[in-house]
C-alpha cells in the first residue's frame, strides 16, 4: 500500500470560495499606513451565484411529512467543482440540494431568531437526550429510513455559544474511531430545529469499506506522529482530536487532525506555547 | 452613460463607489484625471454587483467619474448611489470603522503563520461594499492596535493566540496587566472606564482567545467592561484555513444586513455546509460574554 501525506492547503477551495483583489501594501510600525498610489483591482468570485435551475421549483417532504413547494433561489458554490443549489419556501426556509438532486440540507429561516443575549454555555449532558430523540426523528423524515438508518449517534456540541448540534454518523465495524459520513441537527436556543444537515454523503456514498484493510489506530497514529515530527521538528507536543473519512480529487483518506503545541520567542517579549490546529492526510489504497 | 465631476480639499485615499445597481445591470465605472482622458482607475465587475475604485487624490484637483451601463437597458426612473468618500489615511484617527493586524512573519519552529491570505481581501471587499473605510494593517506591534482600538467601530485580530493573550509582530495583547509584563505587551484593562465605547464589534479570530487565563485574564471579557458593544472569541484552538473562511462568511452576512447574531448563526451554518472545515465543532465554539449580538446590525455608512 502506498500511503502519502497530501497537502493540507487545500487553497482552491478557499480561493473558490473566497475573493482575490490587489490591494494597497502598508507597512509601518508606526502604524501610519503608507498607501501605494494605485488603485485596487478587484475581481470577485461570490459565495452565492445565480445560475439556470434545471427545476425552478421543486416539492419537497418537510418534517412533518407534508409537500412543501419551494424555488430556487440561489446556488452556493461549495468548492471548485461542487455547487449546491438552494431553494427556499414561503417562510424563506433553505433546503439544499446536491448535484444528483437528492436533498441535503435544510436550513431554518433565522431572520426572526431572537437567539439569546447571554452566552449560555450549554453543556453537552444538558443538550443530549430528548433533542438527540428530536434530531434523529427530524433528520429521520427529511432523509428517510432507509437512509438514516445508517447513521448512529456520535456526538453532541454546541455551536456559537448557545445551539446544541446533535451529530450522526455513518460507522464502519472495526473502525468505530473514524467518523464516516455526517448528519447534524442544529438546535436554536428556543429548542426548536435550526438546521438539519448532511453535507458529505453525497461524496462518500461510493465509499467500499474494504478500503479500511490495513489500517489500524496504532498505524494512523504512527504515520502521523511521523508527520509531524518531520515537518514541525520544533514542537513541543500534540494531541490528536479525531480521525475522519474524507474524499480526495481521486480516492479517498484518513484526515487526522492534531493540535500542534509550540514556543514562540520574540526579542522584547517572553517566549509563550501555543497551539495550531492542522490536518493530516492518510491516502487509502485505491 | 453619466459623468460625474468632483474635487477635494484634502489629498488622502478615496473611496469612488457605485451601489443599488438596478436589477440585472452591468454597471462600469472609470475615473479620469481633469482632461476627461487620462484614466486614473476603473472598476468593473459583472452584472448586479457595485462597482468601487479607491485611490489616492490630490487636493484641488479635478477629478472626472464616467459610469457607464454595459447590459441591460438604461431604466430611467431607477437610481443607482454614487458615493464619493476622501479620508486622510496618514492620520490614524482617520481610520473609522474597521482595522485588523496580520503578521507574515514566520517563527523558529516553522510551524504556519497567520499569513495575509484571501480572506482580508474578502473581508475588505464586503465592508467596503457596506460603505466602510476599512483597512488591513500587517505587521503591526500590540501597542499600534492598542492605540487604534478606541477610535475604530469594526475590529478584527487575527493571529496565534493563548488564553488571555493574542500575539502580534514582537508583543502580545493581554487581557489584564501582570507582574513582569513587558513594555511592548498591551492589556486592555489598561483602558480607561468606557475607552471602548466606540467599538461596536471586536473578533478576537485565534485560539482559545475567549478563554480566562489566570495571568492574562479574558480578553472578551475586559474589551467588555471597557465599553465594547460585542465581542467575539473562540473557546477552541481553531485551523487557519477555517478560519479565513468562516470570516469570510460571517462579513459576507453582515453585508447581507443581518445582525451579529444571525452572520454568525449563518456563517456557523455554511461551515457545516461547505465540508472544507477541519473541524466544526472548534471553529463554532465561539464566546462572546455578555455581548448584545441580537441586537446589531452593522449600519451602513
Amino acid at each position: 500500500m502506498k500511503n502519502k501525506i497530501i497537502v493540507i492547503l487545500v487553497l482552491l477551495l478557499a480561493i473558490s470560495l473566497l475573493a482575490s483583489v490587489t490591494i494597497f501594501a502598508y507597512v509601518d510600525t508606526n502604524f501610519k499606513a503608507i498607501p501605494e498610489d494605485k488603485p485596487v483591482e478587484a475581481s470577485k468570485v461570490d459565495i452565492f451565484i445565480q445560475r439556470e435551475a434545471e427545476e425552478k421549483n421543486k416539492v419537497v417532504s418537510n418534517s412533518d411529512g407534508k409537500e412543501t413547494p419551494v424555488s430556487y433561489d440561489r446556488t452556493m458554490n461549495i468548492s471548485m467543482d461542487e455547487q449546491v443549489d438552494i431553494y427556499v419556501d414561503d417562510e424563506r426556509n433553505e433546503f439544499l440540494f446536491n448535484k444528483d438532486g437528492t436533498i441535503r440540507s435544510f436550513i431554518k429561516s433565522n431572520s426572526n431568531a431572537t437567539g439569546s443575549d447571554k452566552t449560555e454555555a450549554l453543556t453537552t449532558d444538558k443538550a443530549s437526550g430528548s433533542k438527540k430523540d428530536i434530531a434523529a426523528d427530524f433528520a429521520r423524515k427529511m432523509y428517510g429510513e432507509d437512509l438514516f438508518s445508517k447513521f448512529k449517534y456520535k456526538s453532541t456540541y454546541t455551536m456559537g455559544g448557545n445551539m446544541p448540534v446533535v451529530e450522526f454518523s455513518i460507522v464502519y465495524d472495526g473502525f468505530e474511531y473514524i467518523t464516516g459520513p455526517t448528519c447534524a441537527v442544529t438546535f436554536n436556543p428556543d429548542g426548536t430545529v435550526a438546521a438539519c444537515q448532511m453535507p458529505n454523503y453525497e461524496k462518500l456514498a461510493g465509499f467500499d469499506p474494504s478500503l479500511l484493510k490495513g489500517v489500524s489506530k496504532e498505524k494512523l497514529d504512527e504515520f502521523v506522529k511521523e508527520q509531524i515530527y518531520a515537518s514541525r521538528p520544533g514542537i513541543n507536543d500534540y494531541t490528536v482530536k479525531n480521525y475522519e473519512l474524507c474524499a480526495t480529487s481521486d480516492g479517498y483518506a484518513i484526515k487526522i487532525l492534531a493540535t500542534l503545541k509550540f514556543d514562540m520567542t520574540y526579542e522584547g517579549a517572553e517566549t509563550m506555547e501555543f497551539s495550531s490546529l492542522e490536518a493530516f492526510y492518510y491516502e487509502l489504497a485505491k | 452613460m453619466d459623468w460625474w465631476c468632483v474635487s477635494f480639499n484634502t489629498s488622502g485615499m478615496t473611496n469612488f463607489y457605485l451601489g443599488n445597481i438596478p436589477a440585472d445591470c452591468d454597471f462600469d465605472m472609470f475615473v479620469y484625471k481633469d482632461n476627461g482622458t487620462t484614466l486614473i482607475a476603473q472598476s468593473r465587475y459583472n452584472y448586479d454587483h457595485f462597482e468601487l475604485v479607491r485611490c489616492h487624490v490630490n487636493a484641488g484637483d479635478i477629478y472626472r467619474i464616467k459610469i457607464i451601463c454595459d447590459y441591460a437597458t438604461y431604466l430611467p426612473d431607477q437610481y443607482y448611489l454614487f458615493r464619493v468618500k476622501n479620508y486622510g489615511l496618514n492620520d490614524p484617527s482617520h481610520v473609522k470603522v474597521f482595522s485588523f493586524s496580520y503578521t507574515t512573519t514566520n517563527n523558529s519552529t516553522g510551524s504556519t503563520e497567520w499569513t495575509d491570505s484571501t480572506s482580508t481581501e474578502s473581508t475588505l471587499l464586503n465592508l467596503w461594499n457596506m460603505g466602510f473605510e476599512g483597512q488591513a494593517y500587517r505587521n503591526n506591534p500590540a501597542t499600534a492596535a492598542y492605540n487604534a482600538l478606541p477610535n475604530t467601530n469594526v475590529f478584527l485580530v487575527t493571529n496565534h493566540a493563548t488564553p488571555g493573550k493574542m500575539r502580534f509582530i514582537n508583543s502580545y495583547l493581554v487581557g489584564k496587566e501582570y507582574s513582569g509584563m513587558p513594555s511592548t505587551t498591551k492589556a486592555l484593562s489598561s483602558y480607561a472606564s468606557g475607552a471602548l465605547s466606540r467599538v461596536d464589534l471586536l473578533i478576537f479570530l485565534g485560539c482559545q482567545t475567549g478563554i480566562t487565563n489566570i495571568t492574562y485574564g479574558n480578553l472578551v471579557d475586559t474589551a467588555l467592561s471597557k465599553g465594547a458593544y460585542c465581542c467575539i472569541g473562540w473557546a477552541s484552538s481553531i485551523n487557519q484555513m477555517d478560519a479565513s473562511i468562516w470570516v469570510s462568511m460571517f462579513f459576507y452576512y453582515c453585508d447581507s444586513g443581518s445582525t451579529v447574531y444571525t452572520a454568525l448563526q449563518n456563517a456557523n451554518q455554511y461551515m457545516i455546509e461547505s465540508g472544507s472545515c477541519n473541524n466544526i465543532y472548534t471553529i463554532t465554539n465561539q464566546y462572546y460574554g455578555d455581548s448584545p449580538l441580537t441586537k446589531l446590525v452593522l449600519d451602513k455608512y
